[in-house]
């Protein structure tokens, strides 16, 4: 039997649960982000050793959720993200703690001018074969 | 002479064959010695009476775990069905020093706060002073 993978046990489930959203979403950090998007990221720390023994790999594993909308006029970007950021938590699956939503911030990517929130998402994960 | 360190990582707990390590974020076995002390006419002396061993635990909470099966749950059925039947344990605080003895179940309680992962915290009464093995 194969052992399991932060990939294959914590971050696959979570961008297919991202999925159902109406929005790009990424499990990394996109060269050009194609608006409404999400995009997984590590946090920092990612990985957190909170738990006793050494027998296996265990861990705390944060991440975190950019949601991403276009930055044309401030009151219906705003609508924009604050949809959007309910439809992600709404779409976390039981088993991840979901911290703050960092304020929404004005991002320049590429020529896109992006308002982008933060969502901070952990979870425990243990190697398994 | 090089300092020894050990840490969290070093330490295992196995309560009735049930290993902890996976949900276990604390433990602490404390054992309490007991002494009277009496005020003499050449001074104050202590006598020892009695040792009170607890094992204090806390852990993320598991209820409604099936692979592996939930020790949150196997502890309260112990605690309900046979509260006076003692679970042997076994406390590694490091390779070589083994603490085992037993402890009588209890019931872990069930709580949350809205963002962050559910914890179990309880105490376990022991039978009597635990052994320690150096190896």
């Amino acid at each position: 039997m194969t052992a399991s993978t932060i990939l294959s046990a914590v971050r696959q489930p979570l961008a297919t649960a991202l999925s159902g959203v109406t929005a790009n979403v990424f499990a990394y950090v996109p060269e050009n982000v194609p608006v409404p998007a999400v995009v997984l990221v590590p946090s920092s720390p990612y990985l957190e050793f909170d738990t006793i023994g050494n027998s296996t790999f265990r861990c705390k594993v944060n991440f975190t959720i950019s949601c991403c909308v276009t930055y044309s006029s401030n009151p219906a970007s705003l609508d924009n993200i604050e949809q959007l950021i309910e439809s992600v938590v709404l779409a976390i699956p039981s088993g991840y703690e979901i911290g703050d939503v960092q304020r929404p911030s004005v991002t320049t990517v590429g020529a896109s001018t992006l308002l982008v929130a933060d969502i901070g998402v952990s979870t425990h994960y243990t190697r398994t074969l | 002479m090089a300092t020894t360190v050990i840490t969290g990582r070093d330490l295992s707990l196995t309560i009735d064959s049930k290993n902890y390590g996976d949900q276990c974020t604390s433990a602490t076995l404390k054992v309490d010695l007991e002494r009277n002390a009496y005020e003499t006419i050449d001074g104050k002396v202590f006598f020892a009476l009695d040792t009170t061993a607890t094992l204090s635990i806390t852990m993320l909470a598991d209820w409604g775990a099936n692979s592996p099966s939930s020790i949150c749950e196997a502890m309260w059925t112990a605690a309900s069905t046979a509260p006076n039947t003692a679970l042997t344990y076994t406390f590694t605080a490091a390779s070589g020093a083994v603490f085992t003895g037993s402890v009588y179940p209890s019931f872990p309680d069930a709580s949350g706060t809205g963002k962050d992962a559910q914890t179990v915290t309880f105490t376990l009464q022991g039978t009597a002073k635990p052994t320690l093995t150096i190896s």
